[in-house]
């Protein structure tokens, strides 16, 4: 591997990144996402966040407008996972700027190299479950009416995002390109995300037991015996309609049945199931 | 026209969180509803219908390069404003949320997404003259774009909407609106399948039938699944970590 090597010219005239530099870069990467173009997606948002460190790095116009170029070129990840590749972006710049002979095409190799990768473990985390198991808690709160569970929902959901936020941007900068090649080395990152995957999808099948509601009023007759048929299925398994539901509609949705056409069967069973006096 | 303000404000500061506050989930459902109820001055019936909301817009997320998914931000803040100024039609509040989330959407892209589209070309060039200064004015109007978006649908949506809604309940039969709250029971499973198709694996599976069966056997609250959940996931972990140690003794001793 290539590390600062000694042999090489070094410009001692750069100054270093401090960890202000990296805090305004923290700040910036907020706003990744409000400037999106069709096609280079977050890309001015990259290049916003980087704004600072380019200008402390470069002196010359010629090298400001080629790095600026540079995080202008095509990027797009979840947004909590942003601030680590900006990390070993600014590490990797730093590099650049001291050591003339750095190939420099290989910060974007690098960018582009992470945003897919990261996208998907991002999204596991944070739309898989940190996110499911705050609302999961915020929700059952917030049926009956209580404050606590839209406040518990951004508690529980932002320490976990925050603290990613923070500590990525800092560990990308500290070990810079050799980091994820650790991580991803020593098969943490997918067992990590396995892991997540897991207390996710607990918590989706507590939700689905006492968030869907799904019971059938009719009641069988025959003769003196009448025999409700939802205490029947009671019997079996408590809340076996909900389940057989989400199965159902998971099983449409398999089959590329788009999401609004199945609210629609869903309300038309809702209102048939009213008329006919089955639900 | 002071609630359509109100609700507009509050719509635009969540179409914000995601923008330049990183995404901290205020413009999720459960926050919007809650919100508008405390704007409005129903809060027990914002942060329920916003609880609501949420369950069934679960799976409504935004992943990948070109998904657009329902703008449950704007949905959920008109939506709790009509219910709320009403005085009631929640459920037909609910079900009316996800499209008109889906028009939110597309007013989005003909408002703030083609408009930032534009600006970003202008942003390239200045990137190329390496002006930063200029470059930073227009990430900031990017921002400025999206919450214009979001006051313009939601305030006009308040003003136009809310008469609308009301005449729309007063002319529903009651046995359509009793069928509504039966759909609306079972929309939850239709946010939980859309999940499901982001995480589910077949490997995985079982960890969903556990926590069904804790919830539906037990009624165990959401903390004490999350709690299972960590368990199940620590002991994955240690599990996991025993044959990933097994394999890499079995290469060393190999070469």
């Amino acid at each position: 591997m290539t590390t600062r090597s000694d042999s090489i010219a070094i410009n001692p005239a750069v100054e270093k990144i401090t960890k202000k530099d990296l805090m305004k870069v923290f700040w910036r990467a907020f706003m990744l996402p409000c400037f999106m173009s069709m096609d280079r997606m977050q890309a001015s948002g990259f290049a916003y966040a980087m704004i600072p460190i380019i200008k402390k790095l470069y002196k010359s116009k010629d090298k400001v407008s080629e790095s600026c170029l540079r995080h202008f070129e095509v990027f797009n990840t979840t947004y909590a996972v942003a601030p680590f590749i900006m990390g070993i972006a600014t590490a990797m710049e730093e590099q650049a700027a001291k050591d003339e002979t750095f190939d420099v095409s290989m910060i974007n190799t690098v960018k582009v190299a992470l945003m897919g990768p990261l996208a998907g473990i991002g999204d596991t985390f944070f739309w898989g479950t940190f996110r499911i198991i705050a609302a999961g808690i915020g929700t059952s709160l917030a049926l009956q009416g209580n404050v606590l569970g839209p406040i518990l929902f951004l508690v529980l959901y932002n320490i976990p995002h925050f603290a990613v936020r923070y500590f990525g941007l800092m560990i990308g900068y500290k070990t810079g390109t050799q980091s994820l090649e650790k991580l991803i080395s020593t098969g943490l990152i997918t067992k990590a995300s396995k892991v997540a995957s897991v207390m996710g999808l607990t918590v989706i099948g507590g939700m689905i037991a006492s968030m869907v509601k799904l019971e059938i009023a009719a009641v069988f007759q025959s003769g003196q015996t009448t025999l409700k048929i939802q205490d029947v299925l009671n019997q079996v398994c408590p809340c076996l309609l909900p389940l057989a539901a989400t199965f159902f509609i998971y099983y449409l949705l398999k089959k590329g049945v788009k999401p609004g056409y199945i609210m629609l069967g869903v309300l038309a069973f809702g209102i048939a199931g009213k008329f006919l006096k089955i639900l | 026209m002071l609630v359509a303000l109100i609700v507009a404000a509050i719509a635009t500061l969540g179409t914000l969180d995601s923008r330049i506050m990183g995404m901290t989930m205020i413009d999720r459902p459960l926050v919007m509803g809650t919100l508008v109820g405390l704007a409005l001055g129903d809060l027990h019936q914002g942060i329920i219908i916003g609880a609501s909301i949420e369950l069934l817009s679960m799976g409504v997320v935004g992943i990948g390069a070109h998904s657009a998914p329902p703008d449950v931000t704007i949905g959920t803040a008109l939506c709790t404003a009509f219910a709320i100024t009403s005085g009631k039609g929640m459920e037909v509040a609910l079900v009316l949320a996800i499209p008109i989330s889906t028009f939110a959407t597309s007013m989005r892209y003909l408002i703030a997404i083609s408009l930032n589209h534009a600006w970003n070309q202008v942003a390239l060039k200045k990137a190329a003259q390496g002006d930063t200064k200029a470059m930073e004015r227009l990430q900031r109007l990017g921002a400025f774009n999206y919450g214009l978006y979001a006051f313009v649908v939601v305030f006009t949506g308040v003003m136009l909407g809310s008469p609308l809604f009301e005449y729309l309940i007063k002319v529903t039969p009651a046995f359509i609106i009793g069928g509504i709250k039966a759909a609306a029971g079972i929309l939850p499973a239709l946010g939980f399948a859309l999940l499901m198709r982001l995480t589910l694996t077949k490997e995985l599976s079982p960890f969903l039938f556990i926590g069904f069966i804790i919830v539906a056997f037990s009624g165990m609250s959401s903390v004490g699944v999350a709690i299972v959940g960590a368990i199940l996931a620590a002991l994955v972990w240690t599990m996991g970590s025993d044959s990933v140690k097994k394999e890499g003794t079995l290469n060393d001793n190999e070469i």
